[in-house]
């Protein structure tokens, strides 16, 4: 059997070299995409909120599906940024660097948002609002601590 | 018995009259940002004992203390030294300050609000906290570079109002101007680090590591022009955007110490005062 020309081997060789760095971007591009959809939940949900309990709109149940939607999606943040998915989205290297930190502030804000739903059931608007704050400084002091601002 | 009793009644206003300049000062201190810059980032720091660094194009300045203590804070100065300070860019013994304070916007205040802000610190306890020394590049170590600076940049003034706008728009404005002193983050400096008059508000553009930070005009585009009053009083009590995001950055500690704890109606005044802005394209370089 004629043995493989050098450039053959060089090019398999190559191409097993480029496999797992390449697998890791693509994994990377899909937790992008999936962390950003999150976000995108999370946003809506106080969005929507902020517009009842804010701006005057008549609450015929919008407030405990939103607060109970975002207490939900809430518990995914510590799960949407695994070691080496990347800081395309923002992410800044402190996550990584301060897990525990990084642990805290994402309880806090399970904690807070779970708290959102329980005032809204309770029905007191003062309640509410500043379990509206408490959220929204969690989500404040996360993104200080922890992602780039666009600006 | 009655001159006494009179006595009595004048030492009680006087008291009232202190306490009441002292929780106004409280508020406007609150107002002017001061505890955001004076106080160090460490979680445990000790408020307005000094220590934040504030990175420019031009080398790091360190906030000083500005508790009353009499060896490393202000406890020995004057009404007039400190409204000079503010008025003026000019501190005890004739000291030039570089516009890292920023008096460029703070000129335009009360002598009420600054001896009530005086007041306040001067209620507070002491602390001993040796203030640390800018770093900067050697053309600009001394004082002399600061007080050169003054002469080509700075003109000192009142605020005197628009008599032919409301009062809301002209409280706004006091505020975004002077007080809050926006601008020395929104608006773009020139090559001397001068804010442009011109393109208040425009935002600054990105240098190097540095982002820049929001054009706060009401361009629809590259402005909050899309944001409605009520939305722009919101972010300035929560840091709520009008897309349920929450800011972050060296936003979030001026919401948490400043904005966010002033009056709803300093807020609706804030919002009128930008939305009645020239509605400015984004700057894109220093002219």
């Amino acid at each position: 059997m004629r043995a493989a020309p050098r450039f053959v081997i060089l090019l398999i060789a190559a191409a097993v070299l480029a496999i797992p760095a390449h697998a890791d971007d693509a994994d990377a591009e899909i937790w992008h995409k999936y962390r950003e959809g999150v976000m995108d939940v999370l946003k809506g949900h106080i969005s929507a909120m902020s517009v009842v309990l804010f701006e005057g709109l008549e609450d015929t149940g919008h407030l405990q599906s939103h607060a109970d939607g975002l207490a939900e999606a809430a518990t995914e943040v510590g799960k949407i940024f695994p070691a080496g998915s990347g800081d395309d989205t923002g992410a800044l290297p402190a996550i990584w660097e301060q897990p525990d930190k990084f642990a805290a502030a994402v309880t806090e804000f399970e904690d807070s948002s779970r708290s959102l739903s329980e005032a809204i059931a309770s029905g007191d608007r003062r309640s509410m609002a500043a379990a509206f704050k408490r959220t929204g400084d969690s989500c404040k002091g996360c993104h200080e601590s922890f992602r780039a601002e666009e600006y | 018995m009655r001159l006494l009793a009179l006595a009595g009644v004048l030492l009680a206003a006087t008291a009232a009259a202190q306490d009441t300049q002292v929780q106004r000062g409280a508020y406007l201190l609150q107002a002017g940002g001061c505890i955001t810059c004076h106080t160090a980032k460490a979680d445990d720091a000790i408020p307005l004992a000094g220590g934040r660094a504030l990175e420019s194009p031009f080398g790091t300045f360190y906030a000083p203390n500005i508790t009353p203590d009499r060896d490393t804070g202000i406890g020995n100065w004057t009404d007039e030294e400190f409204v000079n300070a503010f008025w003026e860019g000019v501190g005890p013994g004739g000291k030039y300050y570089f516009p890292a304070f920023p008096y460029p916007s703070y000129t335009g205040m009360t002598r009420d609000d600054l001896l009530a802000i005086k007041a306040y610190l001067f209620s507070l306890e002491p602390v001993p906290a040796e203030n640390r020394e800018h770093e900067l590049p050697w053309y600009l170590d001394t004082r002399l570079a600061a007080a050169a600076w003054q002469s080509l940049k700075f003109s000192a003034g009142r605020f005197t109002g628009d008599p032919e706008r409301n009062d809301e728009w002209n409280r706004g404005a006091y505020l975004v101007r002077h007080l809050g002193h926006c601008g020395e983050c929104h608006t773009p400096r020139d090559r001397l680090g001068a804010t442009i008059s011109g393109q208040e508000m425009a935002g600054v553009p990105p240098r190097g590591d540095n982002k820049g930070t929001p054009n706060i005009t009401p361009h629809p585009d590259d402005g909050i022009g899309k944001w409605r009053k009520r939305e722009i009083e919101l972010f300035l009590e929560l840091g709520l955007l009008p897309d349920g995001d929450f800011v972050g950055g060296s936003m979030a500690p001026v919401i948490d110490d400043n904005t966010g704890l002033l009056t709803p109606g300093d807020r609706a005044a804030i919002a009128t005062y930008l939305q009645g802005l020239p509605a400015l394209p984004r700057a894109t370089a220093a002219e």
